[in-house]
């Protein structure tokens, strides 16, 4: 045991994905002014920030996370603005609540990006090598046992490994006061072409095999889910100018409200030129009744459909198979081609993620029009992994079974990068108060982000489905908007400490000076008429936009970003009222905390199917306990009175 | 690092919401006292009381066409030295119940105010301290037995025939929200089809003349609330109208040889005074023959006859159940009358041995009444005070019809602004403002979801998954 206990971290992160980069820079953001020390824990550092499915970021819902992350000091903006080769926001024709900024991004350049970005940070080892189990000592979390040879990679930003220990091969063991753990598609991955069946959690790349049976010992209860992706062509091979084209827009819209800014940090010169790559159009063909026949044809070859997969799809990112089957009366899917990087000729193609085998994917890929003679460079592939279920996490990120060990990403069956990266964020900020020695209990509202809806919904519903983000799941959709995120996020990250560093400081910065403008226009707007009327009456109308409040308002000065909040605030001024006046009613109760350790089972006066969901998802405050299926308000009231005689009964509780 | 909710709006204090109700037993009296508790309370009947006390006032309340003023005894009882440790008024007002509910309704019509749920006002005061450690256990069961009746009560709603309208308007309300919100979050994709402001408006014009009617069911909420009501109930041609007509002592139910000639349920009031002192008056309603074989392959008619008569049975607070033969087999009736019936419990299912003239079996446990000649009938009439009178104590139905009307209304109310949106769209075949449409709709449909259980985002999600190819 000369190995063990060589190395202290604070925090240890485990998964180079999009939710364990997230969650090592915001352990950066909190940890490095304290002098404490993250880790990053990678099987193939050459992977970190891989796009492993569509290279695409945001979208509807999707770009809110985003837009959230950044507020929040995040990694994830700011890398797809430096690497978009399309840019589009969605959803224009509709009110601004349901905008949603979209990128596809240079894959590569995406992934070394983020490499980039890392190797910034002084208080982050990036570690080679893959864990074998975690070490916990009575409930709690000590250390991270790794298997293989580890080396350390990125030493920091001036070049000097401060952690030249760790190069040494053979198994180690990283003594650490919290685990972020984001094992992605890896966890017991199998990957399926027809009956083709593959150990590993992606493409050419390997599986964890040792963390399920770790996490299981310890007494999680675990899923199984699947994914899939698409074939990827070779675009020279594609009769490319025969297709509908589909452009980005002529003017792009930035993630991140620091590359709308023309003074940057000095770490980041290439944001001062937006967009920083030229830009590239996406291509639109089409299945047909012939293709949908072969599938027919073909479908006791799925892997779906002939029971070799066991795990459970999302309904809303079908196969091609599961198309054909569920909606068997329509006789074409359109289907996007997508180019991946500026670097290669790989062409993703949208709406045809398959597992039917490899010749099948041939014959249906060359039927498409423009793709008679379209060369395959890697067939679409399902994925099965183990998950965690999350009930068994506290919104905050951490499990409820061990104390210091953190979750996100698909591990608590979600699917996107977004969704992964948002929960990177929470767990990573919490396990830094962990390792810091405050509370891991941070939580966003249901009210004041989509990543809060996420979270809450994790651990108060039982998903049927990897989990995605949609703006229907939020109740306060008209306040969750892409363009308030920084309103609603920055004091909150900055109190948290998220915004220490010089880009913090900037963001803080536009936050105040952004308030004052808004505060500015808005007196401008009550005491300004316009054609007769009151300004404040005429900017409610449907048609009313920025350049009308311009025109009305020729002498204030213009700065896009507080005039559009200004004009959204003022259209859903009625619902917003409304709404926060519910929340404020509904304050006490939702935030009210219950305590852990309750045997619900125990309790006289609730109803058996009360007592099951409580004893199922231990809620941590009674907000979430009234979200649970099978709650009504009089169970809520009852567990209130039961917990507050609780209380009273024990003095020292 | 700084605190767990740092930035959250924490300047103000958490408002809470005030809580009314009916808090002495329902039905018709001499006085009844509503209760009220939060910071909303002490100005309800003088705008900006805040002292204790007790005062007399008169309370406006809005009317069929002027506005009503009625006398009341407030009596204020500033927080934290109140029953709920918040302040507290109660209000004493003549006893007539749909004058209560109706004052109860202009009170939760303003903002912060709303019906009390299942013991809430015992929650509150026990939460605010004023109930010692002892009195918790008590105090849990309490509300779990409230909470069991408004449970129970909604489950037999639910079983008649408005309750399957309900749940048909909750469904129609779930797919119009799943289509708006599927040209919402799937706007990208190909296959998905926006609801336009023209198809919408006018599947919300058919839903809003479904409330109109539901709304305008026989019978004042207010009215089925407080009257107990006591069903007739039996086998087609057990003699159930003709006693309907002999009990009320006139002609109100066409009487035939053919069975089945009562479709409608019929509904009068019956004084019950003379059989017993004080006993008051009960809704006698009466209804088409309970037949299982009738129930399960009959025509529409028919089954619209038997709908009527099952939910007769499940809104009752007493049954007089028919039978000639005096062999009273449940095993004849409906499912979900018979289901009705065992909810009622024993002593409150009369047994009734009609057309004692023909003879036959003798009842060994019911009643024996000849309609014809009167045999039977005032000792009938005094066990129906008797039974009512145990009815009228349950708190289930009448706390929950007035907070389902309630209910209706805001639903429409939500319905009819979502109709305006839709009425907005430049071009019919568009929503304009497909998002603040959503909101309207979710509004409608988390109100009338308290009548027909919760709809939640992942059942909208399952119908737009299910009629819309999603992902490409």
């Amino acid at each position: 045991m000369s190995h063990a206990v060589a190395n202290h971290f604070d925090v240890v992160v485990i998964g180079g994905g999009h939710a364990g980069v997230e969650a090592a820079w915001a352990c950066c953001n909190l940890l490095e002014p304290l002098g404490l020390r993250t880790a990053l824990i990678t099987m193939d550092a050459s992977k970190i920030g891989v796009m492993s499915c569509n290279p695409a970021i945001g979208g509807l819902a999707k770009g809110q996370l985003v837009r959230e992350i950044d507020a929040c000091g995040g990694l994830m903006g700011l890398a797809t603005d430096a690497t978009g080769i399309q840019f589009r926001l969605l959803n224009t024709s509709k009110g601004p609540a349901v905008h949603g900024p979209r990128a596809q991004c240079d894959k590569h350049r995406y992934a070394r990006r983020v490499q980039a970005m890392l190797a910034t940070r002084q208080g982050l080892a990036v570690i080679q090598g893959s864990v074998e189990s975690l070490v916990t000592d009575r409930g709690s979390i000590r250390a991270v046992r790794i298997a293989n040879a580890a080396s350390t990679v990125a030493p920091g930003a001036d070049g000097r490994s401060t952690y030249a220990a760790i190069g040494a091969p053979g198994p180690i063991e990283l003594s650490c006061s919290a685990v972020v753990l984001t094992t992605g598609t890896f966890m017991r991955g199998l990957m399926h072409i027809g009956e083709v069946q593959r150990e590993g959690g992606r493409a050419e790349e390997g599986a964890a095999v040792g963390i399920s049976a770790c996490l299981a010992s310890l007494g999680f209860e675990l899923g199984r889910l699947k994914t899939g992706t698409p074939p990827r062509l070779r675009r020279g091979t594609i009769d490319w100018e025969s297709l509908e084209p589909q452009h980005g827009d002529v003017e792009p819209t930035p993630f991140s409200d620091l590359t709308a800014t023309t003074d940057h940090d000095e770490a980041f010169p290439s944001l001062a030129t937006f967009p920083v790559l030229s830009q590239v159009e996406c291509r639109q063909t089409r299945t047909s009744k012939a293709i949908h026949a072969l599938i027919r044809e073909n479908l006791h070859l799925a892997p779906m459909y002939s029971g070799q997969i066991e795990g459970v799809g999302p309904r809303y990112c079908p196969s091609l198979e599961d198309k054909v089957v569920r909606f068997a009366d329509r006789d074409s899917h359109g289907v996007f081609l997508e180019p991946e990087s500026l670097e290669d000729d790989w062409i993703y193609c949208n709406g045809i993620s398959t597992s039917l085998p490899a010749r099948v994917q041939d014959a249906i890929v060359r039927a498409m029009p423009g793709c008679e003679r379209a060369e395959i460079l890697r067939h679409g592939y399902a994925v099965e992994y183990d998950m965690v279920r999350p009930h068994q996490l506290l919104a905050g990120g951490m499990t409820k079974r061990v104390a210091g060990l953190f979750l996100a990403g698909q591990i608590n069956g979600t699917s996107g990068y977004e969704e992964a990266a948002a929960q990177g964020l929470v767990a990573g900020i919490n396990a830094a108060r962990l390792a810091a020695g405050s509370p891991p209990d941070f939580t966003f509202g249901r009210d004041q982000a989509y990543i809060g809806v996420m979270m809450d919904d994790l651990v108060t519903k039982t998903p049927l489905e990897p989990y995605r983000m949609f703006t229907s799941r939020a109740e306060h959709r008209l306040l969750l908007r892409a363009d308030n995120a920084a309103d609603r996020l920055t004091p909150l990250a900055g109190s948290l400490g998220l915004l220490s560093g010089p880009l913090g400081k900037r963001r803080l910065e536009m936050f105040r000076a952004k308030q004052s403008r808004m505060a500015r226009l808005n007196d401008a707007i009550d005491r300004t008429s316009h054609e007769g009327r009151p300004l404040e009456k005429l900017l409610r109308a449907d048609a009313f936009d920025v350049a009308d409040l311009r025109r009305a308002l020729p002498d204030e000065p213009f700065d896009r970003s507080a005039w559009q909040t200004v004009l959204a605030d003022r259209r859903y001024e009625t619902y917003v009222v409304r709404q926060r006046a519910e929340i404020r009613r509904q304050a006490d109760m939702e935030h009210r905390r219950i305590p852990a350790g309750i045997d619900y089972l125990s309790l006289v006066n609730l109803r058996t199917e009360a007592k099951q969901a409580l004893h199922r998802f231990r809620p941590e405050t009674f907000g979430q306990a009234s979200r649970l299926e099978g709650m009504t308000p009089a169970d809520v009231s009852i567990l209130a009175v039961v917990v507050r005689s609780r209380r009273d009964a024990t003095p020292d509780a | 690092m700084a605190g767990d909710r740092a930035g959250r709006d924490s300047a103000r204090p958490p408002e809470r919401d005030t809580i009314i109700a009916r808090s002495s037993p329902p039905g018709d009296s001499t006085r009844a006292l509503i209760r009220a508790s939060g910071p909303l309370a002490l100005g309800l009947v003088h705008p900006h009381a805040s002292g204790r006390g007790v005062s007399s006032a008169l309370v406006t309340i809005p009317g069929a066409c002027a506005m009503l003023e009625l006398p009341v005894i407030a009596m204020a009882m500033p927080g934290p030295a109140s029953f709920t440790g918040e302040d507290v008024l109660e209000v004493l007002v003549a006893g007539r119940t749909h004058l209560v509910e109706r004052i109860i309704d202009a009170w939760t019509a303003r903002p912060g105010c709303r019906r009390a749920g299942p013991g809430e006002f015992s929650a509150r005061a026990f939460l605010a301290g004023r109930m010692t450690l002892a009195q918790a256990e008590g105090v849990a069961a309490a509300i779990a037995a409230e909470n069991e009746e408004e449970l129970e009560a909604a489950a037999g709603l639910r079983e008649g025939r408005a309750g399957r309208r309900h749940a048909a308007l909750a469904t129609e309300l779930a797919e119009l929200l799943a289509m708006v919100e599927a040209g919402i979050d799937f706007t990208d994709q190909e296959d998905v089809v926006a609801i336009g402001g023209a198809e919408l408006s006018r599947r919300l014009d058919a839903l809003l003349g479904v409330m109109h009617e539901l709304g305008a069911a026989p019978g004042d909420a207010a009215t089925i609330v407080a009257t107990p009501r006591v069903a007739i109930v039996g086998a087609p041609n057990a003699g159930k109208s003709t006693l309907f007509n002999a009990l009320l002592g006139r002609e109100r139910s066409v009487v035939s040889e053919v069975a089945g000639t009562t479709r409608d349920a019929i509904e009068e009031l019956l004084s019950l005074n003379e059989a017993r002192p004080g006993a008051g008056e009960v809704m006698l309603v009466d209804s088409a023959g309970l037949d299982d074989e009738l129930a399960r392959r009959s025509g529409e008619l028919e089954r619209v006859a038997q709908d009527a008569a099952t939910a007769a049975v499940a809104m009752a607070d007493v049954a007089l159940w028919c039978d000639p033969t005096g062999r009273f087999e449940a095993v004849t009736l409906p499912d979900a009358a018979r289901a009705a019936l065992s909810r009622l419990g024993a002593g409150r299912v009369l047994r009734v041995r009609t057309c004692a003239d023909r003879g036959g079996a003798t009842a060994n446990d019911g009643l024996s009444v000849c309609a014809l000649d009167g045999f039977g009938l005032s000792r009938l009439l005094r066990a129906v005070a008797d039974a009512a009178v145990t009815g009228r104590g349950r708190r289930g139905l009448a706390a929950l019809l007035p907070r389902h009307r309630a209910a209706l209304e805001r639903c429409a109310a939500s319905l009819r602004q979502a109709r305006e949106l839709a009425r907005e769209a430049a071009d019919p075949s568009r929503l304009d403002r497909p998002e603040e449409a959503a909101q309207t709709l979710r509004d409608a449909l988390d109100a009338a979801g308290e009548l027909s259980g919760r709809i939640g985002v992942e059942e909208i999600l399952g119908r737009v998954f299910a009629s819309f190819c999603v992902g490409k």
